[in-house]
């Protein structure tokens, strides 16, 4: 009887071990993963590492520096148009504009690709996006 | 009691054997809804097809009369899934590298823009050639029509992202022209357990 109650209560600690564990268990790019894993993966793929020479790889890439992963905020908003060149008035390979995610889910988005796929561009809040998104270039082609 | 006990560990035996060997013996069911002729039970069979290749070949059942395939529908500028049934077939496709009796057909359902050229150069910027995967074009109604042979959809939708609607399933065919398998191509393990099936396929063969 006693051996029986013993067991239970450890049992019982061991399982509020475990919760407490998980529950604590950090993950700083929560969201931001979700939105790549929703929005970004069936092209750049969950590991990040694209689709052979038609969607480039997001490992060390270099728009995804420190110096340069605020023009990265640009190609979420507005896309990559890319002319085909057999036929440059038609486009190949794009990467579709998503002009509803709002400042916070781009820097989510970019703060978990930044800081994955052997990227170490730092942090960026939403409200440095507010003067980049007002001055991205909006043209059909990348040019930056 | 001890008897009890070896009695169990025996039954147990049993048990992960005939689990085991079970696995290796499975059979792929002929998919698909039979047609029903003069009382006679007809599989579903992909029907005559007469395509055009990245490297302006024809491809016909015949290409794949002594292989086994798998069938995609796909766009080359699509912005959806079609980068990720792209990569699952990739990852088929080089699994089984080497093997001429694996092959892959990839149907586009944008026939005014993917040409033959631009088919071309999406198989280059891919890797691979037409010796085992062929892209092929053809008659915008035979591809649609097809697709329904392939249990897929394929439709133009202006309401849909770059134009077209369509489904992500991967197509395992035999060489009897029977679908065997198919697999989500956008769920990795998914795509892993085609590749099950088409060993049990080649065992079959
Ligand atoms: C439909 C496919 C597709 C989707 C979805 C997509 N991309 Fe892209 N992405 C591309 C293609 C194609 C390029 C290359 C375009 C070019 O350079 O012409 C690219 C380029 C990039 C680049 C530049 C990489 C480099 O080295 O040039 C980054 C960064 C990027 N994408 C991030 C993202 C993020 C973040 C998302 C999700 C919010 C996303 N992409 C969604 C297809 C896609």
């Amino acid at each position: 009887m006693k051996c029986r109650a013993i067991f239970l209560l450890l049992s019982g600690i061991f399982a509020l071990l475990i919760s407490i564990n998980t529950a604590c268990e950090f993950n700083p790019h929560r969201q931001g993963q979700w939105l790549y894993e929703s929005h970004c993966a069936n092209c750049h793929m969950e590991d990040g590492t694209g689709l052979a020479n038609i969607i480039p790889s997001l490992h060390q890439s270099p728009l995804l520096r420190n110096e340069t992963i605020h023009q990265t905020a640009c190609l979420i908003r507005y896309g990559i148009r890319t002319p085909d060149p057999l036929n440059p008035e038609e486009e190949i390979y794009p990467m579709p504009p998503i002009p509803d995610l709002s400042k916070t889910e781009i820097s989510n988005i970019l703060n978990y690709i930044g800081n994955h796929f052997d990227n170490r561009a730092g942090y960026i809040n939403p409200v440095e996006l507010n003067s980049i998104l007002s001055q991205c270039p909006n043209a059909t082609e990348r040019k930056w | 009691m001890r008897y009890i006990l070896y009695l169990s560990a025996a039954v147990l035996a049993v048990f992960i054997l005939k689990s085991c060997s079970s696995t290796d013996a499975r059979e792929l069911p002929v998919l698909g809804i039979p047609k029903i002729i003069d009382g006679d039970t007809i599989p579903h069979r992909i029907p005559d097809f007469t395509f055009m290749n990245q490297d302006s070949q024809l491809v016909t059942n015949e290409t794949f009369a002594n292989a086994v395939y798998v069938a995609d529908f796909f766009f080359t500028s699509c912005p959806t899934i079609c980068p990720k049934l792209t990569r699952s077939m990739l990852r088929i496709h080089d699994y089984f590298e080497g093997r001429e009796d694996v092959l892959f057909l990839s149907h586009t359902i944008d026939i005014r823009r993917d040409s033959i050229p631009r088919l071309k150069m999406y198989a280059e910027n891919l890797g691979v050639t037409s010796d085992r995967w062929h892209f092929v074009t053809g008659d915008m109604n035979d591809i649609y029509d097809i697709a329904e042979d392939y249990m897929s959809i394929a439709i133009e939708d202006p309401n849909a992202p770059g134009g077209f609607d369509h489904s992500g399933w991967l197509i395992l065919v035999d060489g009897n022209r029977h679908i065997r398998s198919f697999c989500d191509g956008t769920k990795d393990s998914d795509v892993d357990r085609l590749m099950e099936d088409i060993k049990i396929l080649l065992h079959e063969m």
